[in-house]
């Protein structure tokens, strides 16, 4: 049985699950008042009907009166389309991906000329960061 | 004793099901090429709009359709399945940055209206949220807050309206007014409430300040006048008061989130009591201290009051009271489904006085409660509850306001016997979204341990000792720069020394990240020089190969260079992959507990957060009560000793806006005594007790 986007699993044809595209967004100030913790957890619909997921993290520090954005983390995961990637999205990132996120990668993608749409050397060090769950 | 835990709620379209003839996949209204002929945002009530006022229309990839000049649909408003989603993210995202202190906001959109002749639909975005505004300009301390009042204050200019057989019917308003943000006195607190029986005026000036990082973490203060008539069946009493006070709490301590509360009001004016004739005078110094925590399910905290009055001239104390306040509330859980819950809320309170005590100054009650400090954030019981009596109705039967001290305990059982969950099934009953949900929270718990690591001795340690190359490889630079321009060496090996150079380049912009205290990982440089990833070597090594590959292009006649190359690139290829003690081995097996202990405190009010509302909220819910109250007045017992009061009650809940409505049985009744009385309380509960 696969996933199927539709709009609810009454109304789906089939007798394949179904499922509704979502959006949850939840921010949550830390104890120590300086910082905030915003999730965004995103379930979308492929042409096909499958299912992607969208994770979105932002760290925020208090400067002034304002919070900025100190770290702010987009991960798109085709949960249907890579074995990899579902098991990735399910364990979560290990220490040494977000170091690998937040150094190499971020160094990379910062010095993309603007507009930039596809870097093979980008997308090979995301790629080995979803290899890792293959085995 | 708080008011309550505070989350205001706005209510989005609580409709999440959807409706319309749309019976089809979603893919398949865009393989059909459908076109959009609509879109909409249903939200439910006014609160939520200046939240969706941060969503412009030209943020929102689906648009309604465009015709070109020549009248056809152009690409712009086709309906799929892609842009859908991400305009369902974008909506939710947006929505995150209007609060500073707690936020969840989900979106779920539909597709409605198909026609299938014209190929048109409608797109509909469902939007439910909740919010717990921040003030401006501040900030407030996590989930437990003592200053939900002036939150509440803030959120809902109050319309009071209710009834008691003291005061009968009255009705009035409370509310607070944001004025002159940062300054002395950045509020405007008013109230004003009345009925045929008595009235009740008040206007303070008030003002607070968070103070992050500080053992302190809010301090308040705040100035008025207030004026009651408040009536009782043997007596009226009226007051005029000038007061000031002040207060603070501490910032949470420890797994059971234990915080101080402590503050002082100085009170001054005049009162008149009926029969008593002409006024006196009225003054007080009301000190407070008190503690809260959260232990495990449980609340539960204790208050200390002293209050030193004057009810004479001079500057003699004529009289003091010693209040002592309890309270405690958990919720049980009797089955799997942990949005039917067992709530308990109880208390104790007691008061002893010494002194020339006043006639509305003296012990009574009735099923409206006394504030020990009138709109302090921290609130005092400072009189006894019995809600089989009206307010202000119970005093000392055959010595009327004799009551020079009093002890009452209450009790509130409640049970939902209807409940309709916060989030709609579509969330609760996936377990694909539980699971990915949890991979982000381990995520982002990951992210926090890596932020935390600078302040790990074992990590601080392993960077200084990275940091060591830095001498060694400015010196290589400088060597390479000078084989670069060796006259014996040959062109084909000057792509290679750029290359290593270049290599160079990158380990010192690494070197420089390394002493950047505000680098958003600190882990990044130092593994990325040291350490590499799978797949990614270590820069170090990086700049290795390139000596070996220098070292093949020299001509023999560079033998000396070649050999210096060697000791360089064995040196640095040690340093990382020596299987004892070379960085690789070395990196994974530091001590690095106080990053994750950090991390996982800094994790442990989200997560607790998020699973309340995943298995535990309701939207609302009716629950049948049963209130049990016993309260006595001294110091005489004939006529008087322990009274009691039971009775049924409702209670309705909106998330944490309980309204509960009940009679509670006057046990024990005595000549000239009613049977009991009706009670009606509006409380807000602690959403993440």
């Amino acid at each position: 049985m696969k996933t199927l986007c539709t709009l609810s699993e009454s109304q789906s044809n089939t007798t394949d699950k179904a499922f509704t595209p979502l959006s949850l967004t939840l921010a949550v100030l830390l104890p120590d008042q300086s910082h905030q913790i915003s999730f965004g957890m995103t379930k979308g619909c492929n042409p096909d009907n499958t299912a992607f997921w969208m994770i979105d993290f932002i760290f925020r520090d208090k400067v002034g009166d304002e919070f900025q954005d100190r770290v702010n983390l987009q991960v798109a995961v085709d949960v249907d389309q890579s074995p990899a990637a579902e098991a990735l999205a399910k364990s979560g990132l290990s220490n040494l991906d977000i170091t690998l996120l937040n150094g190499p990668i971020t160094r990379r993608a910062k010095k993309l000329p603007a507009g930039t749409t596809n870097d093979p050397k980008t997308a090979s060090l995301l790629a080995t960061m979803v290899d890792q769950r293959a085995s | 004793m708080r008011t309550a835990f505070l989350l205001p709620l706005i209510l989005g379209a609580q409709r999440m099901a959807h409706t319309g003839v749309c019976s089809d996949t979603l893919g398949h209204y865009q393989a059909a090429g459908y076109f959009v002929s609509d879109v909409k945002i249903r939200t439910g009530p006014d609160l939520i709009k200046p939240a969706l006022s941060v969503v412009a229309p030209g943020d929102l990839r689906l648009q309604p359709r465009v015709l070109d000049a020549g009248g056809r649909i152009a690409r712009a408003g086709l309906f799929d399945t892609v842009s859908l989603s991400l305009d369902t993210r974008t909506l939710a995202n947006r929505f995150r940055n209007e609060y500073d202190r707690f936020g969840f906001v989900l979106v779920t959109p539909s597709v409605e209206g198909c026609d299938d002749a014209n190929h048109s639909l409608q797109v509909v975005y469902h939007l439910l949220s909740f919010r717990m505004p921040g003030e401006a300009g501040s900030i407030v301390r996590s989930l437990s807050p003592a200053n939900s009042r002036r939150i509440l204050d803030m959120v809902f200019p109050r319309l009071l309206a209710s009834y008691d057989r003291s005061h009968r019917v009255y009705g009035g308003i409370n509310t607070a007014l944001q004025a002159a943000p940062g300054g002395i006195f950045d509020r405007v607190r008013l109230s004003a409430a009345g009925s045929s029986a008595g009235s009740s005026t008040e206007m303070s000036f008030t003002g607070a300040r968070d103070l992050a990082h500080a053992a302190v973490q809010h301090v308040e203060w705040g100035a008025g006048y207030s004026y009651f008539d408040e009536p009782s069946d043997v007596f009226a009493w009226k007051r005029s008061t000038l007061f000031a006070r002040g207060g603070a709490y501490t910032a949470p301590r420890g797994a059971s989130a234990l915080v101080w509360h402590f503050g002082a009001a100085v009170e001054g004016g005049h009162e008149q009591t009926n029969p008593a004739a002409g006024n006196s005078v009225y003054g007080a110094i009301k000190p407070y201290v008190a503690i809260e925590a959260n232990p495990q399910r449980n609340y539960l905290s204790f208050s200390y009051g002293l209050q030193l009055g004057k009810s004479s001239p001079g500057a003699a104390v004529d009289y003091t009271k010693h209040i002592f306040d309890s309270f405690y509330a958990r919720q049980w859980f009797p089955g799997e489904d942990h949005h039917r819950a067992i709530s308990l809320e109880a208390r104790l309170t007691a008061g002893i006085s010494t002194g020339s005590l006043p006639v509305p100054e003296r012990f009574f009650g009735g099923n409206g409660e006394r504030a020990f400090i009138a709109d302090d954030s921290w609130e005092i019981r400072a009189g006894p509850f019995l809600r089989s009596f009206p307010a202000n109705r119970f005093h000392q039967a055959g010595a009327a306001f004799d009551g020079e001290n009093f002890v009452s305990a209450n009790m509130t059982v409640a049970y939902p016997i209807y409940h309709r969950p916060l989030l709609p099934r579509e969330i609760r009953g996936d377990g694909e979204f539980r699971q990915i949900l949890d991979g982000a929270l381990r995520s982002s718990t990951k992210l926090l341990e890596n932020l935390h690591e600078k302040d790990a001795p074992a990590f601080v340690a392993f960077r200084k000792e990275v940091l060591g190359f830095e001498g060694p490889l400015q010196e290589l630079r400088a060597w390479l720069a000078a084989i670069r321009s060796h006259p014996a060496l040959p062109g084909s090996a000057i792509p290679d020394i750029d290359s290593a150079l270049t290599d160079l380049d990158s380990v010192d912009e690494n070197f420089q990240q390394m002493r950047d205290p505000e680098l958003p990982d600190p882990t990044a440089p130092v593994v990325t020089v040291a350490v590499g990833f799978p797949g990614v070597p270590a820069l170090l090594v990086t700049v290795a190969e390139g000596l070996e590959a220098i070292e093949a292009a020299l001509p023999s006649s560079m033998n000396a260079q070649q050999a210096d190359l060697r000791v360089r690139e064995a040196s640095l290829r040690q340093a990382v992959e020596d299987p004892i003690g070379g960085f690789v081995v070395r990196y994974p097996k530091l001590d690095l507990s106080v990053a994750t202990r950090e991390a996982e405190a800094d994790m442990k009010l989200p997560t607790t957060v998020l699973d309340r509302f995943l298995n535990e909220l309701n939207l609302l819910s009716a629950s049948p009560a049963l209130m049990l109250d016993t309260a006595r007045l001294g110091p005489h017992a004939e006529g008087g000793g322990f009274r009691y009061g039971i009775g049924p009650a409702l209670r309705f809940s909106l998330v944490n806006l309980n309204v509960t409505l009940g009679y509670s049985f006057n046990a024990g009744r005595r000549p000239g005594e009613k049977g009991g009385a009706f009670t009606m309380a509006l409380s807000l509960g602690d959403l993440f007790r």
